[in-house]
């Protein structure tokens, strides 16, 4: 079946423009009415304000009306498709299954072994990305303006580059033969005989691991320099007037007042973590032996090579699941917000 | 006095000696990048190779990459800016336009899409990539600028920033504005947009350097040679699914990739102060 594309996105829109705020102008006409039959002395509300009701909608009727079709109906359809046996193909029917995705995805060792490479990973970047980045910027913050703006630029340059030169020179650093990694660890003697990086299983995740590490998440650095810039000087002349040792300084008073942003780079770096993906794509392949197969590359390969899209779709929607309860726990944490 | 002075002195020496340590490790990959696409590899790589003196540079790595894609470098270079200007700059105008109705104009309901946009913040790529890579089928838009351009011409994404950014802009001035006769869209227009300049500045920067980047719908709904981004590009040379191609000539393919790098990497640096702004709001506190 052919859907015009145009008329459905328009459509989308056009019902956006006009269904909700005539819903909502004919109910309040209505139920004013109502009350004013039933006695009760209501004035209606004025024509100008229910015109701006048709404005309002007016305007955001193009951002949702495309994001129904592209976004919404999309997260839906996913749901659904995660019950049944969907492919591609539009000329076989899907046959609803349903919880057998769910049911299969669960006693897959596979799936348990990409959900154990990509906890390994989260585990082996974030709680190094976050200290590392408060240190770099408790260092930058005490600086003049113009060496904050250096380092924070000069630090955040590598991340611009974006994904797929980052990973064509990721493979050229860790080329197996006689690439950058290896030349300069032999010339420095930490190793004898060139290491196939990506290509061996036991090096592989570790590599990409530690290249993560050198790149520096700058995003944290710079979040944790505008939240340390925040802080009050009087705390710190206050407890030095008490004696208090750095020790005490940083963790009475520095650790609890970026809290805030701690929980923003620990979240971001989780749901970002779990949705690593870029490096088994376009480095490894996923291999060797399945040491770098990331979860969304194991959803990748199932709706793009195996062309199950049913499967695929309940293996992202349980990805979605530890999302949104990953999200819940960031809104409860940050839900005790500290004062200052 | 003149004790805590030298302490501080000391301390700073030691921050700007880790700082420039780590940045000249975080540092590495670009030089390389940048060193790698203007040397002649000739089939091995030496440390040699990174000398600044007696070497010879040249741009035969960007003419030879050229050649072996057969000339299409500047229609990917072109194929990159199509798809992350007319996008980003529609997009824009839609985002701010519903931004502006959130903020400013009051309407059964706003609350509840504003909750959506928070909601939808946090869906996994992939959930909605799977139906929409069946769509774009049924839609016979794969292999065309259509799968590229249309489905990011307007979106819900930028629409929390410019609600942010205009509740800002005092309602008096828009009040008296509608006291002298100006219409909600002209309103929009002759106050609104003037004065979101700074927000104008950032989503767009933001956007186009999101939307420069991108390679994985590229490459999921693109197969003509002529479709490719930049990004595309490099993905296809470099060999995606295989354990390194060994006879990659790696001067090349730095040489695409510093094109490919060079344009976000100038308007990184042109308007860093923006860019870094955009990334502490709401990341701070609440």
């Amino acid at each position: 079946m052919y859907i015009q594309p145009f008329a459905l996105l328009f459509a989308s829109v056009l019902a956006w423009a006009i269904i909700p705020p005539t819903i909502f102008y004919a109910w309040n006409r209505i139920s004013c009415r109502m009350q004013q039959k039933m006695g009760k002395k209501v004035r209606p509300t004025p024509e100008f304000v229910l015109r701006k009701w048709f404005f309002g909608y007016f305007f955001v009727a193009a951002a949702f009306g495309w994001s129904t079709v592209f976004l919404f109906v999309p997260l839906i359809k996913s749901i659904m498709y995660s019950l049944t046996d969907k492919t591609l193909s539009p000329t076989v029917p899907a046959q609803f299954v349903g919880a057998e995705n769910y049911i299969k995805i669960m006693t897959d060792p596979m799936w348990w072994k990409g959900v154990a490479v990509t906890v390994i990973y989260i585990l082996g970047t974030l709680p190094y990305s976050v200290f590392l980045c408060l240190f770099l910027a408790g260092l930058i913050v005490n600086l003049p303006p113009f060496w904050q703006t250096f380092f924070k630029t000069a630090l955040y340059l590598p991340g611009v580059t974006g994904v797929a030169v980052g990973a064509a020179i990721t493979r050229w650093v860790y080329y197996p033969g006689d690439g950058f990694a290896n030349l300069i660890l032999r010339k420095m003697g930490f190793i004898h005989s060139n290491i196939a990086w990506f290509g061996d299983k036991h090096f592989a995740l570790p590599t990409l691991i530690v290249g993560t590490w050198l790149g520096v998440n700058a995003i944290g650095v710079i979040i944790y320099c505008a939240a340390l810039g925040g802080i009050p000087k009087d705390y710190y002349e206050a407890a030095d007037i008490d004696g208090a040792t750095p020790t005490q300084k940083f963790l009475k008073i520095t650790w609890p007042l970026v809290k805030p942003s701690t929980v923003y780079v620990t979240i971001t770096g989780l749901i970002g973590g779990f949705q690593i993906f870029a490096p088994a794509l376009l480095i490894t392949g996923g291999g060797p032996e399945g040491t770098t197969n990331f979860v969304n590359y194991i959803i990748y390969r199932t709706f793009y090579y195996d062309n199950e899209f049913g499967r695929a779709c309940a293996m992202s929607v349980v990805l979605m699941l530890v999302i949104i309860i990953i999200s819940m726990i960031n809104y409860k944490v940050m839900a005790t917000d500290v004062e200052y | 006095m003149s004790n805590t002075n030298n302490k501080f002195r000391i301390g700073t020496v030691f921050s700007f000696l880790i700082l420039f340590g780590y940045t000249a490790l975080a540092l590495i990959p670009l030089y390389l990048m940048v060193f790698t696409s203007f040397i002649k590899l000739g089939g091995t790589f030496d440390l040699d190779h990174l000398r600044l003196i007696g070497n010879h540079f040249s741009f035969d790595n960007y003419h030879n990459f050229n050649l072996r894609v057969g000339g299409l470098l500047p229609r990917w270079l072109l194929n990159s800016f199509i798809v992350s200007t007319v996008p980003i700059a529609s997009s824009m105008f839609f985002g701010m336009l519903a931004g502006y109705a959130m903020s400013k104009i009051k309407f059964p309901g706003r609350e509840w899409l504003f909750w959506v946009i928070i909601a939808t913040m946090t869906i996994p790529y992939f959930v909605t990539l799977i139906p929409v890579y069946e769509m774009v089928w049924k839609f016979r838009w794969v292999d065309s600028y259509s799968v590229l351009i249309i489905p990011g011409l307007a979106g819900i994404g930028t629409i929390f920033l410019s609600k942010q950014f205009m509740q800002t802009i005092p309602s008096a001035l828009i009040e008296s504005a509608t006291v002298d006769g100006c219409s909600e869209i002209g309103v929009f227009t002759r106050i609104i947009l003037p004065l979101s300049k700074p927000l104008m500045a950032l989503l767009g920067i933001m956007g186009f350097v999101g939307a420069w980047s991108e390679y994985f719908w590229a490459y999921l709904v693109t197969n003509s040679h002529t479709l490719y981004t930049i990004q595309m590009g490099i993905v296809s040379i470099i060999g995606v699914d295989q354990n390194f191609a060994g006879d990659l000539d790696y001067g090349e393919v730095m040489a695409a990739s510093v094109l490919a790098s060079l344009p976000i990497l100038i308007l990184f640096l042109v308007a860093q102060k923006l860019f870094i702004k955009g990334l502490t709001i709401g990341a701070v506190k609440g």
